[in-house]
């Protein structure tokens, strides 16, 4: 089992990262709670804060191809038990020379080998690395998914915040647009005016309307770069809200993959295993039965029995083997389901893994 | 099987609980009936409280993670990935208990939850139901992919003065998705045990006192290598003469006078199973649906009738080996390799009352043994 030892320190590694990354995620999503909540909004945060949401982005992207990686290597390392099964088919080096002064003797040497052979270890390695997979994936995801829920609210509160700052503005703006022609009107009623009290009360009213109105372009302007820097941080946000929503899929696709793997290899290789072991049952049922056939005929009448049992059991055997069929079909089916999501998502990972650009098992 | 809802696995859970409770029923009832059967109804029941453990287990699991898999055409037990994974929870259970808020601690952080942020406390509630499963998990026996050997009895044979054990052991067949019990008589005729159990008058050493059940065979040298026999050597699909002729093979000193092996199962359940449409159909016309389920199983036997003599010459030596009898007149026997055996169904009275309706009571049941329950009673042999 050389060969899922390494897959340990591939888990070990993506488990760290998958914790750094927690805590990232969790500093973006707070301060994107503080920006939907807050009134004042400065412009050197918002740089740090976007470049530190790049820099989750890209990291991300990063860990998801690491964890890609690493369903992929479990897949070779467990492609292990694969050779050992061919092994089972074929004979050793030192069976073949036996071979040589006894045929039987091999068969007997090669059942031999067949019968010791034991997968239940392997199984249960290879159930407990993908079920520790599958527990960094789970823990990731419910993170991603308590931090998209947060930050969909937030996201929210900054949008209905922007609304209501493009109201403050339009009717900053209307109060602007009205006052305009009043202080035109206002002068020119100075300029008429000739009585110095009317003259001085305008000059009141003017003066007034005056500071109102720049005043008001002060606020304009004000709301224009909220709303301004607002809509930066929407779209901002917008994109790690959907960065999330992306990752969430992700994680499903390898959670997915990675149980219905699990899930085939189970049943494949314990069949494989049974099929090896019956097989060498078989072997030693046809013995029986060529030694019969040369016995006598009242052996063969016998056989002739089992022959007629043997063909009960090969029917009762198709059935079984349909119902299976039906069974590994839908594992089988699901599987094809998996693969295809997984593919899609992780092409790059899949062409590097197939071009042997990767960490070796 | 992928859970549709919490409901249907419920009811599976319940009809399961109550097939393997009725099993029990049945067994305890041959119990009072002969002695013989009273050790295999012990050794029996032992294994039935351990799969009824792992189904709690089960149960207790499915409430914060909803994927349990049901092998639906062939054996209705639960599928064999269900029994790994449980085995490996159970391995690492202490260190992610650890991980695990205290119980006390969690109670208070789920009322702070609910007065604070008044939303049910999902969280605190899922890692809860995690610790209760550990803890069960923990504490527990279950049936493992093997259930390692146990010694329960040991004596002399008269005959042939050698001390003989009794011994059992279990496993969940991973391709057929069906759990076995087996029992086993065998002769040892290594000397060392023989000095140490056998007295001078042929019987059992009295002066010796063994604690049984003894954990393994109670041969200490074989022991170990025993264990793993048994490990490799009992899948569903090896017949139960190929098992004694291997044991026999790999031990010399060993010789297997009786082999029995209790196959539980299928399982047959109208909502989850899908064996046969006649079965499927009869079985869906039963109104509660906590009855409408069948429970086979089958116990096979072998046993041997000669013992070939060892030879030891200077050129060829042979150790003793065993002739085991096969009942060739009866060739489904032939066909499972055994001497006897029998088949025995399980139905509860709705289920056998709609079967027997549609008059498909012969076709279904054609050699097996019918035992109907009804209330914990069960009806024997119809």
């Amino acid at each position: 089992m050389a060969t899922l030892k390494n897959i340990d320190q591939e888990i070990e590694k993506t488990r760290q990262t998958v914790e750094d990354m927690k805590s990232k995620l969790d500093q973006s999503g707070k301060v994107l709670e503080e920006f939907a909540k807050t009134e004042t909004i400065g412009q050197s945060d918002f740089d740090i804060e976007n470049a530190r949401i790049q820099d989750i982005l890209k990291q991300q992207s990063v860990m998801e191809g690491n964890i890609a990686d690493l369903i992929i290597g479990l897949e070779d390392a467990t492609n292990v038990f694969g050779s050992e099964f061919e092994s089972m088919k074929s004979y050793t080096g030192w069976e073949k020379f036996i071979g040589v002064f006894s045929k039987q003797r091999m068969q007997r040497m090669r059942s031999e080998r067949v019968r010791n052979m034991s997968l239940a270890g392997n199984l249960q390695e290879l159930l407990a690395k993908s079920d520790k997979i599958v527990g960094i994936l789970q823990t990731q995801k419910d993170v991603l998914d308590s931090r998209y829920s947060n930050s969909e609210a937030s996201l929210k509160q900054v949008i209905e915040r922007r609304k209501s700052t493009m109201g403050e503005l339009e009717t900053a703006q209307a109060r602007i647009e009205e006052l305009n022609p009043l202080l035109m009107d206002l002068e020119n009623q100075i300029s008429a005016a000739t009585d110095q009290k009317q003259r001085t009360e305008l000059e009141g009213q003017r003066s007034e309307l005056a500071t109102e109105y720049n005043q008001m372009q002060a606020k304009e302007q004000e709301l224009l770069a909220e709303s301004q820097t607002l809509e930066r941080y929407t779209s901002m946000f917008q994109t790690f809200v959907d960065s999330l929503n992306n990752q969430l899929a992700a994680q499903q696709t390898l959670i997915n993959k990675l149980t219905i793997d699990t899930e085939q290899r189970v049943v494949l290789y314990k069949a494989l295993e049974d099929s090896l072991k019956t097989a060498a049952q078989q072997d030693v049922a046809h013995k029986i039965n060529t030694l019969g056939n040369q016995v006598d005929t009242a052996a063969e009448e016998t056989m002739a029995g089992i022959g007629a049992a043997a063909q009960s059991h090969i029917g009762d055997l198709l059935e079984m083997h349909e119902k299976n069929m039906l069974s590994t079909q839908d594992i089988q089916r699901r599987k094809q389901l998996a693969d295809d999501a997984f593919a899609r998502r992780f092409d790059a990972v899949m062409k590097k893994h197939n071009s042997a650009d990767y960490i070796q098992p | 099987m992928t859970s549709p809802n919490k409901h249907q696995v419920q009811d599976y859970f319940v009809s399961l609980g109550r097939a393997l409770d009725g099993f029990d029923t049945f067994m305890q009832d041959e119990a009072s009936a002969t002695s013989k059967h009273g050790v295999i109804a012990a050794i029996a029941d032992e294994y039935l409280e351990r799969l009824k453990c792992s189904l709690a287990s089960w149960q207790d699991k499915i409430l914060f993670e909803p994927k349990f898999r049901v092998s639906q055409s062939e054996s209705g037990f639960p599928a064999f990935e269900n029994v790994l994974e449980l085995m490996n929870d159970r391995e690492n259970a202490e260190a992610t208990l650890k991980t695990l808020g205290e119980p006390d601690d969690l109670r208070k952080q789920m009322v702070d939850h609910i007065l604070t942020k008044k939303s049910f406390p999902k969280t605190q509630q899922i890692e809860l139901a995690r610790r209760a499963y550990l803890e069960n998990v923990n504490d527990g026996s279950h049936f493992s992919p093997l259930v390692l050997p146990k010694t329960i009895k040991v004596s002399v044979n008269p005959k042939t003065k050698r001390p003989y054990y009794v011994v059992h052991w279990g496993y969940y067949d991973g391709s057929a998705n069906l759990p076995m019990i087996y029992m086993l008589t065998v002769e040892d005729s290594s000397e060392d045990i023989n000095k140490l159990l056998v007295g001078p008058s042929g019987k059992l050493n009295k002066e010796i006192n063994i604690k049984l059940p003894v954990g393994g065979l109670l041969n200490p040298d074989l022991a170990v290598q025993f264990d793993e026999f048994c490990e490799k050597n009992s899948a569903y699909s090896l017949m139960p003469s190929t098992i004694a002729t291997n044991l026999d093979h790999d031990f010399d000193h060993l010789h297997p006078k009786q082999l029995r092996r209790f196959v539980l199962g299928p399982f047959y359940h109208s909502a989850f199973t899908r064996h046969g449409k006649k079965v499927d159909q009869i079985l869906a016309r039963v109104r509660n649906p906590e009855n409408a389920w069948l429970m086979t199983w089958t116990m096979q036997e072998i046993y041997s009738i000669n013992e070939q003599p060892a030879k030891w010459g200077l050129w060829s030596s042979q150790p003793a080996r065993e002739e085991f009898h096969i009942n060739t007149d009866d060739l489904e026997c032939v066909r499972t390799g055994v001497t006897s055996f029998e088949r025995n169904a399980l139905v509860p009275h709705d289920a056998y009352q709609a079967i027997y309706a549609a008059g498909m009571d012969e076709e279904i049941f054609s050699g097996y043994q019918r035992h109907v329950i009804s209330d914990g009673h069960v009806l024997r042999n119809l």
